[in-house]
C-alpha cells in the first residue's frame, strides 16, 4: 500500500506506486493540493519500495497534476534500484489534436452528401445490371462460377425457408378469413370470404410475406456473408485469382433465389388458401364443398400468374440489395452488422416499391 | 540469479503449473500428458511446428477451452476449481496477447488499451490517457491512438495487443507469437521491451513463437511441444548448443 502525507514543504510518498494505488493516492494529492494554500512542494520518494509502469507515469504527471492545484511540485530522487526503469518509462508528449476539418458550410456539407448518395445510386445500378448480366450470361457459360454451390444456395434459401414460411402463410390465411368474416357477415355474404381469399392470398399476401421473410432470413444471410468475406480480404484473394467475386459468389445466389422464391410462393399460396378454407370451415361454419368450389371459380391464372411475376422481381432485389449492401461494408465487426440491417431495412423497401409497380401495371 | 528490488513475487512456487494435461478437440487428443512448470518471474518460450498444440496450451493455462484431463494451476490456482468471481480476478492478473490480436475493431487502438484500465481500476480519465499513450509508446506506436483496428497494419495490430495485454500490469504475460509479421527491428524493441518488463517487474512472461532470432533474445526457458507432448525442457542455452535430433532440426533446419 501507499501512503502520502504533508510534511513541511514536503509530501512524502512511501510503499508501492503500482497500478493498485496510484487512483487512490492521484484524488488524495488532489484533495491536498486543494486544502494547502498553493506553495512549492516537494515529491519525497526515497520511501517509495516499488514502480510499475502506471506508477511512472503517475510521476512523469505530477508537475502536470501540481500546476492543476496552482502549486509547484518538485520530484525528489527515487531510491537507486527503481531510477532505472523509471528512467525508462517516459510518457510522450500529447500529440497536437489533428487538425478537424472546421466544420462545413451548410451548403458545402449539402453538396457532399449529394454527392455521395447519387455515387452510391449510381454505383447500385451499375451493380444491378453487372448483376442481372452475369446470372443471364452464367446460365450460358458457367466458367468461373462452382459447381454445387447453386443447389446448396437453393436448399439454404428454399427447403429451409419452406417450414416457417409456409406457418407464416398458414396463420395469415386464418386470419384475413376472420377479418373478412367478420365484416361480410353483416351483409349475409359470408361466402364472398372464399372470393377475397384466393385473390387476396394468390395476387398480394403471397408473394409479399414469402419476400419478406426470404428478406430477413436469406437476403441479410447473403449481406452478413459478403460483408465478411470484404473484411477478410477473400474478395481480394478472390481477385488476385482472376476469379470475378460477381460470378463466384452472387451468380449462384441470384439462380437460387429467383428459382426458389416462386416455388415458396407457390407453396404460399397453397399453404394459405389451407389456412383460410380450415379457419371458415372451422369458425365460420361454411361448408367445406361450397367453399372449395367458390375459391375454384374466383381462381383466374391472371392472380396467381401476377403473384409468380412479382415473387421474381421481389428475389431479384432482394439479391441485389443484399449484396451491394455486403460490398458497401466498412469498418469492422459493427460494420457486419449494419450492412446486414441496412439490407433488410432497404430490401423491404424495394418489395414495396416494386409491389406498388406491379400494381399499377396490373390492375390500373 | 540477479536480485530483482522491484519484483512483486520472488517466491519459489511456479507461477504455471501444468501436470499431465490432454486437452482433446472431439476424438483428436491435440495436447497428452504434458507436465510444465513455469518459475514466478522467469521469461519461458514455447516453441514446436506448426499445429503442434503451443495454442491451445496458452488457452489452456486461460481456461479458454476445457482440459480433458490433468491439472492446470495458475498463480496458485487450480484452473478446474475456481468460481466465476474467482476465475474473473484471476484473470486481471494475467495479460493475453492474442495471435491476431483480437483488438476490439469499434474502438480506437488508445480506447482498446485504455478498456480494461477504465473497466477495473479507479485511475482518473486523464490518468488512464497518459497511461494508454505510454502503453503505445512503448511498443512503438505514436501518433496510433487515434485509429480505428483497421486502420492499422497487421504488425501495428499485434503491437496494440501486446499494449492492451500489459495495460493492467500483468503478473503473468502470455504472448502469442508476438513477432511473427514484424520487421527485424520492431521484433527487437518488443524483445527488449518484454525482457525490461520481466527483469524490472519480476513479470512472468510465456512467449509461443517461432522466431529463432527472438527465441535467442530472451533467452531464458525453453519447451519444446512435438505431437502433443513435451520434447525438451530446460534453459534456452542448452537447447540451442544441444545435439539431440529434433532440437538441432528446429534450429537449424535445411
Amino acid at each position: 500500500m501507499a501512503n502520502l502525507t504533508l510534511r513541511g514543504s514536503s509530501l512524502v510518498l512511501e510503499g508501492e506506486l503500482t497500478l493498485a494505488t496510484v487512483g487512490a493516492l492521484e484524488s488524495h494529492l488532489r484533495y491536498l493540493l486543494r486544502q494547502q494554500t498553493p506553495t512549492e512542494l516537494r515529491l519525497d520518494l526515497t520511501g517509495v519500495t516499488r514502480l510499475d509502469t502506471a506508477g511512472a507515469v503517475f510521476l512523469r504527471r505530477t508537475e502536470q497534476l501540481g500546476a492543476g492545484g496552482g502549486a509547484t511540485l518538485m520530484c525528489g530522487p527515487l531510491p537507486e534500484p527503481l531510477r532505472g526503469f523509471f528512467e525508462y518509462v517516459d510518457l510522450p508528449p500529447e500529440a497536437a489534436a489533428p487538425g478537424r476539418p472546421v466544420a462545413g458550410r451548410l451548403l458545402d456539407r449539402l453538396g457532399e452528401r449529394a454527392h455521395r448518395d447519387v455515387r452510391g445510386a449510381l454505383g447500385f445500378l451499375y451493380l444491378a445490371s453487372d448483376l442481372t448480366w452475369s446470372a443471364a450470361a452464367g446460365l450460358f457459360r458457367q466458367t468461373g462460377i462452382r459447381r454445387g454451390s447453386f443447389l446448396e444456395q437453393a436448399y439454404l434459401i428454399g427447403a429451409q425457408g419452406l417450414p416457417i414460411i409456409a406457418l407464416i402463410l398458414f396463420l395469415i390465411g386464418g386470419v384475413s378469413t376472420l377479418q373478412a368474416s367478420g365484416q361480410l357477415r353483416q351483409f349475409g355474404a359470408n361466402i364472398f370470404v372464399a372470393d377475397l381469399l384466393a385473390i387476396g392470398i394468390t395476387s398480394e399476401l403471397g408473394p409479399l410475406m414469402t419476400a419478406i421473410v426470404v428478406a430477413g432470413r436469406s437476403g441479410s444471410s447473403i449481406a452478413a456473408e459478403v460483408a465478411t468475406m470484404k473484411f477478410t480480404e477473400e474478395i481480394d484473394a478472390l481477385e488476385t485469382m482472376a476469379l470475378d467475386p460477381l460470378r463466384m459468389v452472387a451468380v449462384p445466389k441470384m439462380w437460387a433465389m429467383l428459382l426458389t422464391v416462386p416455388l415458396l410462393t407457390t407453396m404460399a399460396d397453397l399453404v394459405g388458401l389451407g389456412g383460410g378454407l380450415l379457419t371458415g370451415v372451422l369458425s365460420l361454419e361454411l361448408a367445406p364443398q361450397t367453399m372449395m368450389a367458390r375459391i375454384a371459380e374466383t381462381l383466374r391464372l391472371k392472380d396467381v400468374l401476377t403473384g409468380l411475376i412479382k415473387s421474381v422481381s421481389f428475389a431479384w432485389i432482394i439479391t441485389i440489395i443484399a449484396v451491394d449492401r455486403g460490398l458497401a461494408f466498412r469498418g469492422g465487426a459493427a460494420g457486419v452488422g449494419h450492412a446486414t440491417t441496412s439490407s433488410v431495412v432497404a430490401s423491404l423497401f424495394g418489395i414495396i416499391v416494386l409491389d406498388l409497380v406491379w400494381g399499377l401495371v396490373f390492375y390500373l | 540469479m540477479t536480485t530483482r528490488p522491484n519484483a512483486s513475487h520472488a517466491g519459489a512456487e511456479p507461477a504455471i503449473e501444468v501436470a499431465g494435461l490432454a486437452v482433446a478437440y472431439g476424438a483428436e487428443r491435440v495436447l497428452d500428458g504434458i507436465d510444465v512448470a513455469v518459475a514466478a518471474g522467469s521469461i519461458t518460450a514455447i516453441v514446436g511446428g506448426s499445429g503442434c498444440g503451443k495454442s491451445t496450451l496458452l488457452k489452456a493455462v486461460i481456461g479458454l477451452v476445457p482440459a480433458a484431463a490433468g491439472r492446470i494451476a495458475v498463480l496458485g490456482q487450480d484452473q478446474a476449481t475456481l468460481t466465476e468471481p474467482e476465475r474473473a480476478a484471476l484473470r486481471q492478473r494475467l495479460g493475453v496477447m492474442f495471435q491476431y490480436g483480437a483488438l476490439l475493431n469499434s474502438l480506437t487502438a488508445a480506447e482498446n488499451v485504455a478498456l480494461p484500465l477504465e473497466m477495473h481500476t479507479d485511475l482518473s480519465a486523464a490518468a488512464i490517457r497518459d497511461l494508454a499513450r505510454t502503453r503505445l509508446h512503448q511498443v512503438g506506436l505514436d501518433g496510433a491512438e487515434d485509429l480505428l483496428p483497421t486502420e492499422l497494419s497487421g504488425g501495428m495490430r499485434k503491437r496494440a495487443a501486446l499494449a492492451r495485454a500489459l495495460a493492467m500490469e500483468p503478473e503473468v504475460l502470455l504472448c502469442d507469437e508476438p513477432g511473427a509479421g514484424l520487421d527485424p527491428v520492431t521484433a527487437a524493441g518488443i524483445d527488449q521491451l518484454l525482457l525490461t518488463l520481466n527483469q524490472s517487474l519480476g513479470m512472468t512472461t510465456v512467449v509461443v513463437t517461432h522466431e529463432l532470432l527472438s527465441i535467442g533474445r530472451l533467452g531464458g526457458h525453453l519447451v519444446m511441444l512435438e505431437g502433443g507432448r513435451v520434447a525438451f525442457d530446460g534453459p534456452t542455452e542448452a537447447a540451442l548448443e544441444s545435439g539431440e535430433l529434433r532440437l538441432r532440426r528446429f534450429f537449424h533446419p535445411g
